[in-house]
């Protein structure tokens, strides 16, 4: 790799901003600094020693792009948006299963379940493991998605109940009784525990954003991971309970959707969305198998609603994912990175 | 004649919205008219111009494009806007009350 690209690498790495951004500062500097060591090649250096001149007078790449990210300081805006999409993709996991889990009736109301998902993730009777499993990759997808500066986003709604309860004990503190008092501790207790464990991993997938294996590997739990809900949300609507599980993963394959739809991705996440999809190509397409055997073997009838309604979804579900993956693949290899610059802005 | 830092700094603003009246330039030829047209004064740091451009840019004073080359990479050229030409104007007037001002501080009497 020559002196010049090597330092538009690290200046890139530095670089905060949404992907179509970042290609335009890249490009422009990469044309400034061809330019120069064509001059400097022109007074008799060679082009190694060109290369490392013209990189030599641009400036640290680091310094250079803070000073670049301080003026393109409306394009960093996006990036906590998206940031926060991974975060709703959290929550709505932490919804999904609850409503898919967390069945005991008393606790079934929505605001209930919602509430259950922000704070005390180990009250359902068995959705403990399972919530911090989903939770993980959620968490290190808003760390890889928010960056250096957003990561401890995936930690914010349990740091909000902590200070909601703080307030709510400050204010009645004195008017309960020791029982009440108890519970409120006790609802201190597990939110901190989320929020300290989920600014990690959030911290966690900042730090490995440029491990491309990363990305796949977290894209790819998070989409197994809406993939089985989806199956899960099948699963209840073949045998009774349809309404709640149904509704969860429609919720979060559209979260997702909402998110991967998002203009200024980040070419480091870009991996982790197309994982994300490609395991819900494959979890959809298992699911198309397993009810055509049911169709065909089993000889269900065309009739049965219910079962065509499975089918339905779960050839949406393949065909969804078998779309994002061509749609990146062509974006991501389909123009040349270096030949030109990108569009006007 | 090495330029004071702080004095080039305070104009540097007002001589790119100068440069880029007469016609619209990339980065890098900016650098090289400054240089020329100041005979050598004006050695604009280079890593330093574009975050200048693009701050300009965000504030509506620039415009800017890409133009491709034939068989070399295409150049962003960055173009004067209505905003900042009213914004060249209202420096010019502000550098022009400034030197003015100074100059009659330098050529007063003090005896």
């Amino acid at each position: 790799m020559s002196e010049i690209e090597e330092y538009l690498e690290r200046l890139r790495s530095h670089l905060d901003v949404g992907a179509r951004r970042a290609d335009e500062i890249v490009a422009e500097v990469r044309s400034h600094l061809e330019a120069r060591a064509g001059e400097l090649g022109a007074g008799g250096l060679s082009r190694e020693e060109a290369g490392a001149a013209a990189v030599c007078s641009f400036g640290e790449p680091a310094q250079v792009a803070a000073d670049l990210l301080r003026a393109n300081s409306r394009h960093r805006r996006p990036q906590a948006l998206r940031a926060l999409g991974a975060v709703a993709v959290s929550l709505g996991a932490g919804f999904a299963l609850a409503a898919l889990y967390g069945s005991s009736e008393s606790r079934n109301s929505l605001s209930v379940r919602i509430m259950m998902s922000i704070t005390g993730l180990d009250w359902f009777n068995a959705g403990w493991l399972l919530m911090v499993i989903a939770l993980i990759p959620a968490a290190l997808l808003a760390g890889m998605v928010g960056g250096r500066r957003f990561w401890w986003l995936a930690s914010a709604p349990a740091l909000f109940w902590i200070s909601f309860c703080s307030v709510l004990m400050v204010v009645y503190g004195s008017r309960w009784s020791a029982g009440q008092r108890d519970a409120v501790i006790y609802s201190f207790a597990l939110p901190a525990g989320d929020a300290f464990v989920l600014a990690g991993i959030g911290w966690l997938g900042a730090r490995l954003t440029k491990v491309r294996l990363m990305a796949y590997a977290a894209g790819s739990v998070c989409g197994l991971y809406v993939s089985w809900l989806a199956f899960g949300a099948l699963w209840s609507a073949l045998t009774s309970d349809a309404g709640s599980g149904v509704t969860a993963a429609v919720t979060q394959g559209v979260l997702l959707i909402l998110f991967a739809a998002t203009r200024r991705q980040s070419r480091r996440i870009r991996p982790a969305l197309a994982a994300a999809f490609a395991a819900l190509f494959v979890m959809g397409s298992l699911l198309v198998a397993v009810v055509a055997y049911i169709f065909l073997v089993e000889g269900a009838r065309v009739t049965d609603f219910r079962m065509a309604f499975t089918w339905l979804l779960a050839a949406l579900e393949s065909l969804i994912g078998l779309v994002a993956v061509a749609a990146w693949l062509y974006r991501d290899h389909s123009r040349p990175a270096s030949a030109a610059g990108p569009s006007p802005s | 004649m090495k330029a004071d830092t702080q004095l080039v700094k305070g104009s540097v603003r007002l001589l790119i919205l100068r440069l880029l009246d007469s016609e619209p330039m990339y980065g890098y030829q900016m650098i090289q008219h400054l240089r020329d047209r100041s005979e050598g004064y004006f050695q604009l740091g280079e890593g330093a111009l574009y975050p200048l451009l693009h701050e300009m840019e965000e504030a509506g004073f620039l415009r800017a494009e890409w133009r491709d080359q034939e068989g070399k990479p295409a150049r962003r050229y960055y173009h004067l806007t209505a905003k900042g030409r009213r914004e060249l104007a209202r420096r010019r007037e502000d550098w022009q009350g400034f030197t003015k001002a100074v100059d009659l501080v330098m050529e007063a009497s003090y005896v």
